[in-house]
């Protein structure tokens, strides 16, 4: 049986999507706890304090990871993160999930090897499954 | 003289008559006037088209201390270089300058200059011809400025089509998400629970639309009436209507419209730059002091009929950096601020660049913001 993934994370500023998120993430049992912040520095701000001490169970497998967020948005939250992913032992997969359909915005993001994939708003709940189930 | 002879005098002064027709012609069909400096006597020579171009008197004898007045004084430097350049290192020149006639009329003119040498090879003298573009110019102008409008418009477009698709977006996306959600679940009670989310997504989208509704009514609104509107009287109707918001957060209002007292435009939209810039600084005020706020009116040095309104506060301030291309945006906040909607300095640079106005901000983290509108 495959391991399921424990802690995964949501960086998005949308209260709406999020909640949407976490409903199909506990109905389908995606994981067993979620990890949300409403924007990119209370996410990094959570990635760096952890650094300094961190238990296993505190690293999320998955980050969904938002773009246009007020106060920092995602491109500075990945630039930070690219800076200190590698000191967590475990691999993070990180998915840029944004409702941007620009061609500039999507590129970018796929040519960032943090990014492991990016999914375009509405995200679809067999895409969703599939993030969990090959992450896990 | 010999008959032969006499007949080659007549043919080459008939044809030196003839040439010279053609020349005068060819000069006053395409307004084009010689002249000639020569450094050895210190004197500069016209011919009659280029006294005629200049509005001075067909008698009228031009000498080198009269240089400078035939341009204008903002190309002086330019002229000065580019004939100082021909006359010393021998550089041609075929430029466009704006020359100021004997009336003080200000026209477009090609000026093209080349060194007259002597057997020697020194520099004796500059030659040329002043022509009068001034009509292409003023054409070329006018274009320029249809362009630069058409361009504003296009850009102010192409924003507006970025925040429709990318704001009802988000929402149509959710309504999606919830849609899937619901097709998925099993139970009723299940399925009931998502009216919520749907009842939360129709409110922003609401306003969303009402956002957006606002911005297209200000397009469509430049064209109302501006009338005279007094800045002291707009500052005085905006902070009573916000008087509460003032004594609560003791702020203090220094404003100094001695300079540009009044300004034509349309009352609603300078009430609403007012409100927002103020009620702004209010709200990102710094978290040690009471907000101060300086409102100054005055005119812009170059262009006078300009009028250019600062305002500027102590606050928290922005990171420029960081947030600099975005401060203007739709929906882009930058505080904790639980009242930060991002809304209102969208609409103020819409309603500002409407009028072809323009705003611009400065900023420093922990010292304050100060934004310059040039109406």
């Amino acid at each position: 049986m495959k391991n399921k993934i424990k802690l995964a994370c949501i960086i998005d500023d949308d209260k709406i999507y999020v909640n949407l998120v976490k409903k199909i993430i506990e109905t389908k049992k995606l994981c067993d706890h979620l990890l949300i912040f409403k924007d990119g520095k209370e996410g990094i701000d959570y990635f760096e304090t952890l650094l300094q001490n961190f238990k296993e169970e505190q690293i999320p497998e998955v980050i969904l990871l938002d773009l246009n967020m007020p106060i920092m948005d995602g491109w500075e939250f990945l630039e930070r993160f690219t800076k200190i992913k590698n000191k967590f032992n475990n691999p993070i997969t990180l998915y840029v999930v944004s409702s941007s359909i620009n061609a500039i915005d999507i590129d970018k993001a796929k040519s960032l090897s943090t990014v492991h994939n990016y999914l375009v708003k509405p995200v679809r709940i067999d895409e969703l499954e599939a993030v969990f189930n090959k992450t896990a | 003289m010999l008959e032969s002879d006499l007949t080659q005098h007549i043919i080459s002064s008939r044809k030196l008559e003839e040439d010279n027709f053609y020349y005068r012609e060819s000069a006053l069909m395409t307004s084009t006037g010689s002249w000639y400096i020569d450094f050895v006597n210190k004197k500069s020579y016209w011919d009659d088209i280029t006294r005629n171009l200049l509005e001075y008197p067909v008698d009228f004898v031009p000498s080198l201390k009269i240089a400078m007045t035939l341009y204008a004084e903002e190309h002086h430097s330019f002229i000065a270089n580019t004939f100082k350049e021909c006359a010393i290192s021998g550089i041609p020149f075929d430029t466009e300058v704006l020359m100021l006639t004997a009336n003080k009329r200000k026209f477009w003119a090609r000026a093209i200059g080349k060194p007259v040498y002597n057997d020697d090879q020194k520099i004796i003298g500059v030659r040329g011809i002043f022509q009068d573009i001034d009509y292409i110019i003023q054409k070329e102008i006018n274009l320029e400025k249809a362009s630069e409008i058409v361009a504003s418009q296009n850009s102010r477009l192409f924003n507006f089509a970025h925040i429709v698709s990318h704001n009802l977006r988000s929402h149509s996306s959710n309504l999606t998400l919830i849609v899937q959600l619901i097709n998925d679940l099993n139970t009723v009670e299940e399925k009931l629970e998502l009216l919520d989310n749907i009842s939360h997504v129709s409110e922003s989208l609401n306003t969303t639309i009402e956002h957006l509704n606002e911005v297209v009514s200000i397009q469509t609104n430049s064209n109302q009436l501006k009338v005279e509107v007094n800045f002291a009287d707009t500052l005085e109707q905006v902070t009573t209507s916000i008087n509460q918001i003032i004594d609560n957060n003791n702020v203090t209002i220094n404003a100094d419209f001695s300079k540009a007292e009044f300004i034509k435009y349309i009352p609603a939209y300078l009430d609403s730059i007012f409100l927002n810039l103020i009620t702004n600084a209010i709200k990102y005020k710094h978290q040690d002091r009471d907000p101060v706020i300086n409102i100054s009116a005055s005119r812009d040095y170059k262009n006078y009929d300009r009028v250019v309104l600062k305002i500027s506060d102590n606050g928290s301030g922005i990171n420029m950096k960081k947030f600099g291309d975005k401060i203007f945006g739709m929906y882009k906040t930058f505080h904790y601020n639980e009242d930060a909607r991002g809304i209102g300095l969208f609409i103020t640079k819409n309603q500002i660049e409407s009028l072809d106005g323009e705003i611009q901000v400065e900023s420093e983290l922990n010292i304050g913001t100060t934004f310059t509108i040039k109406f």
